[in-house]
């Protein structure tokens, strides 16, 4: 069979070997490569990059003579690369690995249709067509003469009602069978290489966020037929393609997915067996978050419409919404994004309808199908390209001895490779140069490779002035205990000024201190700004001169403005809110007394900030956990202070203080949401005047 | 006091709200249609005129004309008639055609009565053959032809005029008469340029970029149709992403081949509304044809919003544009039947007509060396933007210095040394250096060194696009309106989504201000003592305007602006400065000393087979060209290939310092261009095709061929001849074999 299938291969390759698709001449694209650099602040950054793929030729098979193809649906390859075409009108068109036409298989015997059947897929010899309509996968050979059929199985594991339409199927390299049927949220149907069905395999799951779970238990508990309806939509999405790797690990991806979820996640799954369970990274959010395409009539979200993955581990996608081929490492970094033309594209190498994709030759070529004009394109790999894919696969590898020319060349070309910068840090670790692994892990945003580095370099530091830091600790430590006993035993008093003092020993005498500031009214408010401002202050610079292992700072992207208004001014309207509370609730504090009691308190909060500030510039994320008991610890103790303060102040029992906090919380929210109203209010007013003066000045 | 404030401010509001009710000055152009007339036209067909060549003669079916060879009998016929028999359907009866090939004119307008966006169209054909009028009127060398479209109530008159070696078709928009419907386009000769589907060595031309050939093999019943605006896409108009990066049609001609015969059109007025169709391989019109769609009224998309929806509608002005549109067509026969023909035709069109004059200054490299980008820092945690410094005058001045040890031919482009770097900013860049980037004298000394090596140094203005007021030029006044009458905004679209980012904002100077604007650039450039001037946005960009309400024939649908452009580079020569030009729309390439980002391929529209480089066939030898930016190309081999077919110099755009916070960058021209790690390529490039740069220096282009597929060939006129190959396998050319990826040069010192 195979022989005879060589021989035809042969006959066909010599009398097409002139005739061919489209070749195109490209030095410029029609659109941009792109990539996403991650860990630069709290959301990854879409980076221009040098394009990887470069547009080959475009395949339209009535160049061999052929009908023009109706609607391609799903594209598959062999072990050759032979490229297997399916139409949606009863065809399939196979062509070998340079895109030559081998041959045309119509109906089945001669016979049986299989129109608008949507995937295909070849496996030793056997071309499998997801007849959907159908209901039923014809196993045909490649003379288009049926084989076998595989038809929904009767078995209890498969619901009431459910209906069979297969739409892709795949086999791993045991001979297990995973089938997807259109509308299916079990998952795949599995069958054992027997043909034996053993139940449905890997199944999406309904994400829950804080929001859904209380609306759950509202509906829950008022229950209507609206809200009934609605509930019905939150069923997990189902799989749109399905792929096996060398390995035999089950690759899926959702499609479409609704404007309702909020955060995308787990488009892509690596399956693990047995379990179905997602091995890939979890947090990773594949293809363009949050784009929405109005397209004139409608809005869509991504739509993942096919997924291919080669032997060393890389990804691809193809999002069917913008048209675009997304490819991920394996772990699940971006190696690049291109393609185009959000359903409106007219010029070669973008898209109106990208309908289906195969990453031929471990991805050094990439076939697009168009539904709408039913020409393929290929994508062929540049030499870039080639370099980026072979350093990633051996950093990941941990071959990080060959990589680090290879990467430094990469830079040379493209200074927005991200993975060039993490591969050189890895690189030069593994050489043991710490200090320019830590500058490129720096430079590249790679807190992992920054943090081995930096182990390495802080310890050659201790071990190198170990005398010097041991004898300034044992200076530091024995003057503190002196300081401390001279202070004590001739009491002296360094501080002189009695607001001061009394401010700096709230923290150890909270009860005496607030009774002083309610009774002897020793608080001050010069000093209660001085507090807010150094709280603000911390804050702000927790965040922007914090370490680099333990801060995402990004000036793009951080405001201190924001920062204030979260701190300080959450403090203000505390104030505000708790003395129109207890004012009304018979609290005895007045407004000076709780905003002298609230700044104070906020000393264990600054101290924890520049005790966080500097510990953030010498720990490691392991050691972190110390930095996060501090936090709790100042919190509890800046709670602990306020409540102190609080009571003494108002002259509260401790209920009557639980409720009127309660109150101040509330109070907090509505003048918040007045705040809101208000700023909405003068926006709309501004643009009312902006379009006033408009209109005045277009007369 | 109280009391008279309050009636003050009454009295105003009242007063601003009256004064719309006044009568505008607004006052239609057009005459009304003449219900009246009666037809006359002949009653079959006959020869209107003849000269030595041709004759021009009338076809009373379809009410238009044909072009006859007088010595060959050969005919370029305005409505097709297929060859041989007739195709007979089922019934044995001669099929009928399809009218839109048997149309002298196709024309688009607005009807409100029509739903879903009141757009309509049809043909003289559907609309003047049968149910309509036609008044056939001859003129001194030729006929009017008045098609009076009685259902939609409009007429349009159409001179058909024969000269020695054209046929010119025009459209006087004043005379043109309608009633409620607007016209908003008329497609001139839609057939004219075609050629029957499935026709052996035949293909349209199209000057998509460096040029196109488009296939005419049947597709389907609706064939491929792609269609692209002269100068590009109007900016005027209101979007919310833009999905692809487009190749614009510098040059307003079009033809076809079709066997031994073929022709050239030259859209020569009113070119900048034009926007050129084509369809090929449609089995209905059973031909693939190119032709000019004249946009009469500009519009703009509009987001209407509504309750809880929202949709696209068109606006259109009230008034169509006023002049002359017209279009020549060059019959071509032979060995000129071909795109080398028509680029040759067209370069002498160029010469006796725009006064294309030789320059030989050719350039083997041009720099764009790119002086900052604004990038995000902050103080205390408060974000500022600043100018990031990614090459000082200083270090270019190292650059050219460097790069001129090896390269004898040089010009360079300071681009994005205005206070905003390479992003919109103020007009000009605010008409000085950006701060970091360094200081007038550096800027000055510079300029020296540059005249005492013989380098030609261009500083780069953007007086386009900007998104402040300063220098003079009024961010509220002094922009361009849509034809929705609202401010023609422009977004920076969102890298990943290509939506516009709503924060990016930047605005259009009007046309209106190119003058001034240019003016100031000059002046600017003699203070820094820098001899040449580049407009680069200028150069590309086209758009409308219709902020005078009172007339929206000015800028409407693009219709003066190439003028108003023309206008306002005249002040360069004026003031013996040089100029370089991006990319370059035929009006700004021919006041160019050198054009940078020549085109050397096309847009890529799915029926396109072959990009030639037309473009440099015309240039080459009269203007100085270098490439798109290698070292940014996709694929930056075929870029070389692309300048040694065309013969054009090598472009890099270069910077020299890099830093993380640029990948923030809105603009693509900071990751593959930091000097130290382009260096290498430059001078290994030049020194590869100095020789070949040498021997062709000033030569012009006789012909371009194609071998096969990919594999082209190139004639100069003093023989030196190249063999391309753009393929990824090598190919067999009559000069051996060439390489993949590779060329071949025959005659010269590069041989």
């Amino acid at each position: 069979m195979k022989k005879a299938f060589g021989r035809l291969l042969a006959v066909v390759l010599a009398i097409f070997m002139i005739a061919g698709a489209v070749t195109t001449v490209s030095a410029v694209s029609p659109t941009d490569s792109y990539t996403y650099w991650t860990n630069v602040g709290t959301q990854r950054k879409a980076v221009y990059s040098k394009p990887m793929y470069d547009l080959d030729t475009v395949i339209d098979v009535t160049e061999f003579g052929l009908q023009s193809l109706t609607k391609i649906t799903s594209m598959c390859k062999d072990e050759n690369d032979n490229i297997y075409i399916l139409d949606a009108n009863s065809r399939i068109i196979v062509l070998d690995s340079e895109f030559n036409l081998v041959k045309e298989i119509g109906l089945i015997n001669g016979t049986i249709t299989y129109k608008e059947a949507k995937g295909i897929y070849y496996n030793d010899g056997i071309i499998y067509v997801c007849n959907t309509t159908g209901a039923n996968i014809y196993m045909i050979n490649i003379d288009g003469e049926l084989v076998d059929t595989i038809t929904l199985p009767d078995s209890i594991l498969i619901p009431d009602g459910f209906q069979f339409k297969p739409t892709r199927i795949t086999r791993d390299s045991s001979g297990y069978i995973y089938v997807l049927s259109e509308g299916c949220f079990y998952g795949a149907l599995l069958y054992a290489p027997d043909r034996t069905f053993l139940g449905f395999f890997g199944s999406n799951t309904v994400g829950a966020t804080v929001a859904s779970v209380f609306e759950n238990i509202s509906n829950r508990l008022f229950p209507n037929t609206e809200k009934h309806a609605n509930s019905a939509k939150k069923l997990p999405y189902s799989f749109v393609d399905i792929t096996v790797d060398k390995e035999g690990f089950v690759y899926t991806c959702n499609g479409y997915t609704n404007l309702s979820t909020r955060l995308l996640k787990e488009q892509i799954r690596k399956l693990s067996p047995g379990a179905g369970k997602n091995l890939l990274k979890t947090e990773v959010t594949f293809t363009d978050t949050g784009v929405i395409h109005d397209n004139f009539y409608g809005f869509y979200r991504q739509d993942i419409c096919d997924i291919d993955v080669d032997d060393y581990g890389f990804i691809y996608a193809l999002e069917s919404k913008y048209d675009k081929v997304f490819i991920y490492d394996s772990n699940c970094r971006v190696v690049t994004i291109f393609g185009g033309g959000m359903e409106t594209g007219n010029q070669q190498g973008t898209f109106g309808q990208s309908s289906a994709m195969v990453a031929q030759k471990n991805g050094e070529k990439i076939l697009i199908a168009d539904a709408t004009t039913n020409y393929i394109t290929v994508f062929s790999i540049n030499d870039f390209g080639k370099k980026v894919k072979e350093l990633d696969y051996l950093t990941i590898e941990g071959d990080y001895d060959l990589v680090k020319e290879g990467w430094l060349e990469v830079l040379s070309e493209d200074a927005n490779s991200q993975l060039a910068y993490s591969g050189i840090a890895n690189a030069y670790l593994e050489e043991e140069d710490y200090k320019t692994a830590l500058e490129y892990a720096k430079l590249g945003y790679d807190r992992g490779t920054y943090a081995v580095a930096f182990e390495y370099v802080r310890k050659d530091f201790i071990s190198d002035n170990f005398t010097w830091i041991f004898l300034i600790l044992v200076v530091v430590v024995i003057g503190a205990i002196a300081f401390m006993f001279i202070t004590n035993k001739k009491k002296i008093v360094f501080i002189k000024n009695k607001a001061l003092n009394l401010m700096l020993t709230t923290a150890i005498h909270p009860s005496n201190n607030f009774t002083d500031i309610k009774e002897k009214n020793l608080g001050s408010i010069p000093l209660c700004f001085l507090l807010l401002v150094l709280y603000y202050v911390v804050t702000v610079m927790r965040t922007i001169s914090g370490g680099f292992l333990f801060s995402k700072y990004d000036p793009t992207s951080f405001n201190s403005i924001i920062v204030m208004v979260r701190s300080v001014g959450l403090v203000v309207i505390w104030i505000i809110s708790n003395w129109l509370v207890c004012t009304l609730l018979g609290g005895k504090g007045k407004l000076k007394e709780i905003m002298i009691v609230t700044c104070y308190s906020l000393l264990p909060l600054i101290f924890e900030g520049i005790i966080y500030i500097v510990l953030s510039n010498v720990l490691l994320p392991v050691e972190a956990s110390f930095l996060s008991i501090l936090k709790v610890i100042a919190l509890i103790y800046f709670g602990f202070l306020l409540v102190i303060g609080m009571l003494k102040i108002h002259d509260y029992g401790m209920g009557k203080f639980l409720w009127t906090t309660f109150l101040t919380v509330l109070g907090m929210a509505i003048i918040v949401f007045l705040i809101i109203m208000l700023i909405i209010l003068v926006q709309q007013f501004g643009a009312f005047v902006a379009t006033l003066i408009t209109e005045i000045s277009t007369i | 006091m109280l009391k008279r404030i309050l009636c003050s401010l009454i009295c105003l509001f009242l007063l601003f709200s009256l004064v719309g009710c006044g009568d505008s000055k607004f006052t239609p152009a057009q005459k009304a249609f003449d219900s009246e007339i009666k037809s006359s036209v002949p009653s079959s067909d006959q020869v209107i005129i003849q000269n030595d060549k041709y004759s021009l003669e009338y076809d009373s079916e379809t009410a238009s004309v044909r072009l006859v060879e007088i010595s060959t009998g050969t005919k370029w016929e305005m409505c097709p008639t297929p060859e041989g028999e007739p195709e007979l359907d089922e019934y044995g009866l001669p099929k009928i055609r399809n009218g839109f090939p048997q149309s002298a004119l196709e024309v688009e307008y607005m009807d409100v009565n029509i739903g879903g966006g009141g757009n309509g169209f049809t043909t003289t054909y559907d609309s003047v053959l049968d149910y309509g009028r036609i008044v056939y009127k001859p003129t001194e060398n030729g006929v009017t032809i008045e098609y009076y479209f009685d259902d939609e109530e409009f007429m349009i008159p159409v001179d058909y005029v024969l000269n020695d070696d054209y046929l010119s078709i025009s459209i006087d928009t004043t005379r043109i008469q309608e009633n409620k419907k607007r016209i908003t386009a008329i497609g001139i000769a839609p057939f004219l340029s075609s050629v029957p589907n499935d026709a052996e060595d035949s293909y349209l031309f199209i000057p998509s970029g460096s040029g196109a050939l488009i296939d005419n093999k049947s597709i389907s019943a609706q064939g491929i149709t792609y269609n692209t605006f002269v100068y590009g896409e109007d900016l005027s108009k209101e979007k919310r992403f833009d999905a692809t990066n487009e190749t614009a049609v510098r040059m307003p001609v079009y033809g076809y081949k079709y066997g031994n015969k073929g022709g050239l059109a030259v859209i020569d007025n009113g070119a900048d509304t034009v926007e050129l169709n084509t369809i090929s391989g449609n089995t209905r019109y059973e031909y693939s044809t190119i032709y000019p769609s004249f946009q009469l009224r500009g519009y703009t998309y509009h987001l209407a919003k509504s309750f809880n929806s929202e949709y696209y509608t068109n606006i259109y002005p009230e008034n169509m544009i006023e002049g002359t549109l017209s279009v020549r067509f060059y019959p071509l026969s032979n060995d000129d039947a071909n795109y080398s023909g028509m680029a040759k035709k067209y370069r002498n069109y160029l010469i006796s007509e725009k006064g294309l004059t030789e320059n030989t200054d050719e350039k083997a490299v041009s720099l764009n060396i790119v002086g900052g980008t604004q990038i995000t820092k902050s103080f205390l945690g408060v974000p500022y933007k600043t100018l990031f410094a990614a090459t000082t005058v200083k270090q270019a001045e190292e650059v050219i210095s460097d790069i001129s040890n090896t390269v004898d031919s040089l010009a360079v482009k300071l681009l994005g040394y205005g206070e905003s770097g390479v992003d919109i900013g103020k007009i000009g860049g605010g008409f000085a250096l950006g701060e970091s980037l360094g200081s007038d004298s550096q800027l000055k000394s510079l300029s020296a060194k540059c005249s005492e090596n013989n380098i030609d140094l261009y500083m780069d203005y953007d007086l386009v696009k900007f998104n402040t007021t300063s220098s003079g030029f009024s961010f509220f006044s002094d922009v361009v309106m849509n034809a929705g009458y609202i401010r023609a905004d422009q977004y920076t679209i969102n890298k990943a989504t290509r939506y516009n980012i709503d924060t990016l904002k930047y605005r259009l100077l009007s046309p209106n201000r190119f003058e001034d604007a240019v003016s100031k650039a000059v002046s600017q450039n003699a203070k820094w003592q820098v001899n040449g001037i580049s407009l680069d946005t200028l150069s590309m960009l086209s758009y409308s305007d219709y902020s005078d309400y009172t007339s929206t024939v000015a800028y409407n649908s693009k219709h003066g602006f190439e003028s108003a452009t023309e206008k306002a580079l005249d002040q360069v020569d004026k003031n013996n400065q040089k100029f370089m030009a991006e990319s370059a729309n035929i009006y700004a390439a021919l006041a160019a000393n050198i054009i940078t980002s020549t085109p050397i391929s096309s847009d890529k529209g799915y029926a396109f087979f072959e990009d030639v480089p037309f473009y440099s066939m015309v240039f080459k030898g009269y203007i100085p060209m270098t490439t798109e930016s290698i070292n940014m190309a996709t694929n930056d081999r075929k870029m070389i290939l692309g300048a040694v077919e065309s013969g054009i110099g090598l472009n890099y755009t270069l910077t020299y310092n890099w830093e993380n916070s640029l990948i923030d960058a809105y603009t693509q021209h900071f990751y593959s261009t930091l000097y130290s790690s382009v260096k290498d390529d430059i001078v290994k490039t030049y020194i590869e095709l100095e020789d070949y740069y040498d021997s062709i220096k000033g030569a012009k282009i006789v012909s371009n061929s194609i071998i096969s597929s990919g594999v082209h060939c190139t004639v100069f006129d003093n023989g030196v001849t190249v063999y391309v190959n753009y393929n990824s396998s090598s190919a067999q050319t009559p000069a051996g074999e060439v390489g993949a990826i590779d060329y071949i040069i025959l005659g010269g010192a590069a041989q």
